[in-house]
């Protein structure tokens, strides 16, 4: 332990020219490499801070067969990209110290992930050595690691070892006792095939670099390339001078028009395939009965014999937990409790006392008060049922099911002419269908992206209409069964239509899914208090912002006048004329108008068929305005017009149709 | 970071293309996946404070 030993503080004034070789360890936080460092140097050390900054590194020496090393132990560092100024520290020590060896310490747990940062000192032409560090607690775990097999495919000595039980130190010391430098000369491409090749475009802006890189340092032109290619301004800063920094920005532009991801995500991933290679046949794991049994599940979640029971038991929990306990438990206490007992009958009393003026009262209290009204919505109604949704959501989240039904529900795609990435945006707009708009982007043909977008549009209720609806259905588990049915049948329906207009290719899609593994409390609450927090400050303002528009309206006359025409087709829909309102609500966005419905069937105004009606209508509806600014953002004015002059027709015809085929099978709710 | 969809790691800081486009940017508590669009909430700043100081109160206590 450092703080046991002597330790001797000092001010490091620079860097100094020495003949003794330098070690440096290197990796992310947590490996051990202070164990390693102190294992190797036994009990005196410096500390010291790095010129000009405030992180500490500590040095110290080691002898090993009558040599003598000196050892610096560098902060934690995720990648050569840095983002923390420890990460810049341990980057300016690499690539300035000029290093005999860099220990690359990484958890054996992790070795998958950690393999990454060993591919970029690997690029950068560094004299590595890879320890495998903590390899007991993964061989708990049951992955075994065969290190003959990664040194071959690394082409560099890997050990494996347990530095808090001193397990191959000694051998490690002699590796670096007898290390033999491989280095090639920094202006000599790297092109082993233990190392990453990108796309060609990244490869052309490469070579295209490296005659701008010269030989400031003995790091790898490539590397150097790869960093100033991810807008490194620390490394671009060094190559400013005659016409450079053009060239260097001219070079990045042409290569960020030619792709349409981010550079370092481009560059990343490659190293994230790279790392998967090589720890193919070198990282077993040992199945357990747990590790069986997780299997077992996943697989009963894809098969589609399987899976669409399994899919129905999460939709029936959820009904119970959102619908059941959220919207009635909760909204009773919140509504009737709180805001029907204390605060309403209190601000409206106070309002009314302070300001003489009936009709700015009715902008407050009253029926359409901001407070009453637009509050009440968004706080008694609205807030627990999408809480208890989020809860769910992020339970469901955490566990890895939700690529798992994206895999279930690919193979329903492709015949609806969508691939399986298209699966992303639907399953995301049960979250917010305006980011899900934004994320069909990503997908590569036109075709796609505009009957994702109709889909999103019309058949894909958000998170918080989904509570909502979830809500209005309680107690009628056969009214919730009827709307799953219509709207399944509807999104079939559509999409297959779309994807016969609109011809195209169907290009294919690659996902990997994550293990299934039991939620922690942790993740559960953070996701859920942050999307809450989201998503109440994203609605409130909208909800007092309908309120004022509703004050407006009625102080014109154009709310009633609305209304008035409303009534027709609510009335053809055989919905009461009142819910007309719920509708007007439903333009500003489907939540607000659900809360409307809420509020209806609250009263007992409606129930039964009507009730299955109304909330079949409204799903169809365009989510809310900024979903509509998205869809007009995304896929232009031509078509977003188009697809709302579908969308609100369709949905009410979709609504008379149910209506009089419900009647007339007798149906009863 | 781990993207919970389509298991992709990635780097937080990395700004998604789509996301300068979006007119929710501005206040978004999202980090968005580069691969598969997918959004995941970063903790909010509250609960960042709250964890954050009482790590830092526990950091004291084992100090003592």
């Amino acid at each position: 332990m450092r703080d046991e030993r002597l330790i001797e503080k000092i001010e490091m004034t620079g860097t100094k020219e020495s003949t003794t070789k330098k070690i440096i360890l290197v990796g992310q936080p947590n490996v051990g490499k202070s164990v390693i460092f102190n294992a190797l140097t036994g009990n005196y050390v410096n500390v010291s801070n790095y010129p000009g900054t405030t992180v500490e590194v500590a040095k110290g020496k080691m002898k090993t067969g009558g040599e003598e090393f000196e050892i610096i132990d560098t902060p934690g560092m995720y990648s050569l990209l840095p983002i923390t100024e420890e990460e810049r520290v341990t980057r300016s020590i690499l690539f300035k110290d000029k290093p005999s060896i860099v220990l690359h310490v990484i958890d054996a747990k992790n070795l998958n992930r950690m393999l990454g940062v060993t591919l970029q000192l690997l690029e950068a032409n560094l004299p590595v050595v890879l320890v495998i560090n903590i390899v007991d607690e993964a061989e708990r775990v049951g992955l075994k690691i065969n290190g003959e097999k990664l040194q071959e495919k690394l082409g560099i000595p890997v050990i494996q070892t347990v530095a808090t039980e001193r397990r191959n130190i000694d051998p490690l010391k002699l590796i670096i006792k007898q290390y033999k430098p491989m280095r090639m000369h920094h202006n000599v491409e790297t092109n082993s095939n233990n190392l990453p090749q990108y796309k060609e475009e990244i490869e052309e802006a490469i070579d295209k670099l490296k005659l701008i890189v010269n030989h400031k340092t003995e790091i790898s032109q490539r590397a150097l390339a790869l960093l100033i290619l991810q807008k490194d301004e620390e490394i671009i800063s060094q190559y400013e001078e005659d016409n450079n920094k053009n060239t260097i920005t001219n070079i990045i532009k042409d290569l960020s028009e030619k792709i349409s991801q981010s550079l370092p995500y481009l560059i990343s991933l490659e190293r994230q395939k790279k790392t998967s290679e090589l720890c193919e046949g070198v990282l077993t794991e040992k199945k357990t009965a747990i590790h069986q049994m997780k299997e077992k599940l996943g697989n009963i979640m894809i098969g589609p014999i399987t899976g669409i029971p399994f899919l129905l038991l999460v939709v029936f929990l959820l009904y119970e937990f959102v619908g059941v306990f959220g919207a009635q438990t909760l909204v009773d206490f919140l509504e009737n409790d709180i805001f029907g007992k204390y605060i309403n009958p209190a601000v409206t009393s106070f309002v009314n006392n302070i300001i003489p003026w009936p009709v700015i009262q009715d902008l407050f209290v009253n029926d359409y008060g901001i407070i009453t009204l637009g509050i009440r919505y968004a706080v008694a109604i609205i807030l627990p049922i999408v809480a208890t949704f989020f809860i769910a959501f992020s339970i469901i989240e955490d566990t890895g099911y939700l690529p798992r039904l994206a895999l279930l529900v690919d193979k329903l795609f492709k015949r609806i002419g969508l691939n399986g990435r298209a699966v992303i945006p639907i399953v995301l707009g049960f979250g917010c269908d305006t980011m899900a708009v934004m994320v069909t982007r990503t997908l590569e043909t036109k075709r796609e992206r505009i009957i994702s977008t109709i889909l999103l549009s019309l058949a894909i209720p958000c998170s918080a209409q989904m509570g909502v609806i979830l809500a209005l259905m309680a107690g009628s588990p056969m009214a919730l069964l009827v709307w799953i049915v219509v709207m399944i049948f509807i999104f079939l329906l559509i999409g297959f239509l779309a994807a016969k207009v609109i011809p195209g290719e169907k290009p294919m899609f690659f996902m990997e899914i994550p293990p299934l593994r039991m939620p922690k409390l942790y993740n559960v609450f953070t996701k859920t208090y942050t999307r809450v927090e989201w998503y109440f400050k994203e609605i409130l303002p909208l909800f007092i912002l309908a309120s004022i528009f509703i004050w407006l309206g009625k102080l014109t006359g154009l709310f009633d006048l609305v209304i008035k025409i409303l009534e027709y087709p609510v009335q053809l829909l055989g919905l009461p004329k009142e819910s007309a309102v719920a509708f007007l609500y439903g333009f500003f966005r489907r939540d607000f108008g659900a809360a409307g419905l809420y509020d209806l069937k609250s009263s007992g105004l409606l129930e039964g068929i009507p009730l299955v009606v109304a909330v079949t209508t409204l799903t169809l509806f365009m989510p809310c305005i900024a979903q509509l600014s998205m869809t007009i953002k995304e896929r232009g004015l031509k078509t977003s017009l188009i697809m709302i002059s579908f969308i609100f027709p369709f949905a009410f015809i979709v609504g008379y149709l149910l209506n009089v085929i419900l009647i007339f099978l007798g149906v009863s709710l | 970071m781990i993207c919970q969809f389509c298991g992709i790691e990635f780097i937080e800081e990395i700004k998604n293309k789509e996301c300068s486009m979006c007119i929710l940017a501005n206040n978004c508590k999202f980090v968005k996946c580069p691969n598969c669009g997918y959004e995941i909430p970063a903790q909010s700043k509250i609960l960042k404070t709250i964890f954050n100081w009482r790590k830092n109160k526990n950091e004291v206590k084992r100090n003592r």
